[in-house]
């Protein structure tokens, strides 16, 4: 079937080939090298695979819910920071707290659907589930936020 | 592949119930985000953009709440085993989720 441009394509396209053909490498590889997707196959397709068991389905539906919860936790911590703390003596330290939450927030939200779909797919691929970034990048934000916070204390 | 004992048929219901009762907390959650977010904006003057940002996060979380117990009303009986969630649903909650913590970021720093 041609393309909008009219090209009709006798084999999958350049990325899909190089997913198909190239060993998962590490570093900055992607999920969909990793699982080696089927040419064609989106992440997280239904279609793909067998269902899994629905117990691990519905473990991570839980575990994507809790991440959820935490980045709402953090946006509620960023607002509390900003407008329920009494100023610090240094300038800017409320917002800068509160700054570090949101920040969180905004990628524990937005990585938190791609965690839950690389893994429904490899459950359903029966894969090895996809390391995750999502632990250390919280625990390492929260330790950092936890650090300013102690030295605007300490400051005050 | 999974062994089929009484145990774990009885456990069908109980792992239904669990993530049920996770899909409640959250929606919990999105209420009582949207409830501060309420507040702040009422707070020192009229804030637009909070009180826009508070209703719709809790439009989201009485959305994900009834979706999933309609979802998990129709996948979690005997005759069809609980299935994995509709993938619009989880979009739309973590880009709540993500949407509602830029625009406040966006109004702690102005």
């Amino acid at each position: 079937m041609p393309d909008p441009e009219g090209r009709v394509r006798s084999q999958p396209c350049r990325r899909t080939r190089t997913a198909m053909t190239s060993p998962p490498t590490h570093g900055r590889a992607r999920i969909r090298d990793r699982i080696h997707l089927p040419a064609g196959v989106r992440p997280g397709d239904r279609q793909t695979g067998n269902e899994p068991d629905y117990r691990f389905t519905l473990a991570n539906e839980r575990t994507f819910l809790a991440w959820i919860r935490t980045s709402l936790a953090l946006i509620a911590a960023g607002v509390a920071v900003r407008q329920l703390v009494p100023p610090f003596r240094i300038p800017g330290g409320r917002t800068a707290l509160a700054i570090l939450c949101l920040v969180l927030a905004i990628a524990l939200g937005a990585s938190c659907f791609f965690r839950w779909s690389a893994v429904q797919l490899a459950m359903r691929l029966a894969k090895p589930l996809p390391p995750s970034r999502l632990v250390p990048s919280l625990a390492a934000g929260v330790t950092v936020t936890a650090c300013v916070a102690l030295v605007l204390l300490i400051t005050t | 592949m999974s062994l089929e004992t009484p145990a774990n048929k009885e456990e069908s219901g109980l792992q239904a119930e669990r993530t049920t009762l996770a899909w409640h907390r959250t929606s919990l959650s999105f209420c009582a985000v949207a409830a501060l977010l309420a507040h702040q904006g009422l707070t020192d003057g009229v804030d637009v953009a909070r009180l826009v940002t508070a209703a719709v996060l809790a439009c989201v979380g009485v959305t994900s709440a009834a979706a999933s117990r309609w979802h998990h009303r129709l996948t979690g009986t005997s005759a069809h085993p609980p299935t994995c969630a509709p993938r619009w649903l989880t979009a739309l909650l973590s880009g709540a989720a993500t949407a509602g913590a830029i625009v406040t970021l966006f109004d702690v720093t102005r």
